[in-house]
């Protein structure tokens, strides 16, 4: 399979030394010339040796011996009586040569094949310029078809990582464009439901098997509520928002005081900062606690409301060695925030697609599958980065690395 | 007791919302949308008007603000489920055209109705 193209490359590359050369048409240039010439020469001979015989023989006929006569070289063939003329011989009269059919023929079959040759040889080169020309094209074509492969395969390359990267964005904005689309109908729905059962409820006995069937109708439109409501919230982090410095520090200290009162009492939350600064960021305060609430939501999921959640604040600055472990990241001074939990922990199939909406590993109806790709989303929002680290059976490390901002640098 | 105006174009959460209110002893006029309940509002004067915002024809907003101009002494609970924006932009729209309070849907019943309650409330002792 690999030699089929190595081969047919090459081919194509070397497809000009397969045509005859220039060469071999002046080769035959040269054999016709040598060939004409030769049959001119030999026809003179034969011309002069008939000429002699003749005069030889007028010489026998008369008494006039010695009579040296040098035979004019002519390119023609020409009569005896000629000669005569040219030598004043009266007696020349009775010289009866004349060039014979064959001597005339091979002196006209010169110039014809003279005219022949050359005709020939225009035309042979000009079907070598045509040729020429023929290669030329198909290699500017081959060129240029090349070309033309690498471009698009290089098109579709770049095309199938835009895509890659597109389809998470358009998933994205097609929840979003779907839920600002049902929300409204599905709520009145939802609406319906909930206010006629909780009348229905109110009409019978509340020790009732209906009454606690009509509470069940009630918690799943409950739970359908609070789904809508969660992609509502997530297409809303779509529209844009308005970044402003705040300090990570209190920000976390905020949000954690808000939550510690919705999480498991068995679930042990440490928060420590690694620096003597604030922490300042360019940054949205709602964003940044979803993704605090997200990430502790999901830590204690993943524990199953048993265990240690720290989280960790520190900074990075640019000339950090550690850098080179983070290759996305470029050297300027960060913010990491570190969210460690000591749950299950995560296999690596699960951590390659846990940032992916509607990805969860969660029983249905307890997770969305858009936490974590809301943080995700926040996090590219504020030109940070986030890393995970997992390890089976010891838990879960979430790393967020958020520019640093200074006053001095806008 | 009050006298209440229902605005709401979905036919099944109206008539829901017309026998909580008068499960909880209110008197209830319903309209579908807001040009009806421009109708409604030029024969009969509720003391409080409970609105929809997404509704054909007349939305929630634009009778919110008319109302307001032509019947200041009304009281207005806007509602809504939200449509492209999230409910809560449509929301602080109505509240800031004059809506005394507004709700998300699903709306509480309890929360609904203590609302009415004391919008009526406040009425009584403004009026007295």
């Amino acid at each position: 399979m690999r030699l089929w193209p190595n081969l047919r490359s090459k081919s194509l590359d070397s497809s000009k030394s397969f045509l005859p050369g220039q060469w071999l048409f002046y080769l035959f240039a040269a054999i016709g010339v040598i060939l004409s010439l030769s049959i001119y020469i030999v026809s003179l001979h034969v011309h002069i040796k008939h000429v002699h015989t003749a005069l030889f023989n007028l010489d026998n006929l008369t008494t006039q011996s010695n009579t040296e006569i040098v035979p004019r070289i002519s390119v023609l063939p020409v009569s005896a009586k000629h000669y005569a003329d040219d030598y004043s011989v009266s007696l020349y009269d009775q010289w009866e040569y004349e060039p014979d059919e064959i001597e005339t023929q091979l002196f006209y079959l010169v110039p014809v094949l003279g005219v022949l040759i050359i005709i020939l040889f225009i035309m042979a080169m000009r079907l070598v310029r045509i040729a020429r020309a023929n290669v030329r094209t198909l290699d500017q074509t081959n060129q240029t078809l090349k070309r033309e492969i690498s471009d698009r395969m290089q098109a579709e390359d770049t095309k199938q990582k835009l895509e890659k990267a597109l389809l998470q964005g358009q998933k994205l904005q097609a929840i979003g464009t779907l839920a600002g689309g049902i929300a409204h109908d599905f709520n009145n729905i939802l609406y319906a439901i909930i206010g006629y059962v909780e009348m229905a409820q109110d009409d019978v006995e509340k020790n009732s098997l209906v009454y606690k069937n009509l509470g069940k109708v009630l918690e799943a439109s409950h739970r359908g509520r609070e789904l809508i409501a969660r992609i509502l919230a997530f297409s809303r982090r779509q529209q844009h928002h308005e970044l402003k410095p705040l300090s990570l520090k209190t920000t976390i200290e905020n949000v954690l005081s808000l939550l510690k009162p919705t999480i498991p009492s068995s679930v042990t939350i440490e928060y420590q900062v690694d620096t003597h600064n604030e922490c300042a960021i360019m940054g949205d305060q709602t964003q940044i606690h979803q993704i605090i609430v997200n990430l502790v939501n999901n830590a204690v999921d993943a524990m199953d409301g048993d265990g240690l959640i720290q989280i960790h604040l520190s900074q990075v600055t640019a000339s950090d060695p550690a850098f080179h472990l983070f290759p996305q990241l470029r050297p300027r001074n960060y913010c990491k925030i570190e969210v460690i939990d000591t749950g299950y922990g995560m296999e690596q199939s699960t951590i390659e697609r846990i940032f992916e909406p509607f990805f969860t590993t969660k029983e249905v109806g307890k997770g969305t599958g858009l936490g974590l790709a809301t943080v995700h989303g926040i996090v590219k929002e504020h030109d940070g980065e986030i890393f995970v680290t997992s390890q089976l059976g010891t838990g879960s490390t979430f790393i967020i690395f958020l520019p640093e901002y200074s006053p001095l640098q806008s | 007791m009050a006298k209440i105006l229902l605005v709401e174009d979905d036919n099944l959460v109206r008539d829901m919302l017309v026998q909580v209110l008068q499960r909880a002893s209110h008197e209830v006029e319903s309209a579908a949308n807001g040009e009806e309940a421009t109708e409604l509002l030029k024969k009969i004067k509720p003391d409080i008007m409970v609105t929809d915002i997404i509704m054909p024809k007349k939305s929630g907003i634009t009778l919110i603000s008319e109302v307001r101009n032509q019947h200041p002494n009304m009281e207005i609970i806007a509602i809504s489920g939200g449509g492209r924006l999230d409910p809560t932009g449509y929301l602080d729209l109505s509240e800031s055209l004059g809506a005394s309070v507004s709700f998300e849907k699903p709306v509480d019943k309890s929360a609904l109705l203590m609302a009415i309650d004391l919008l009526l409330h406040g009425k009584k002792e403004n009026a007295s």
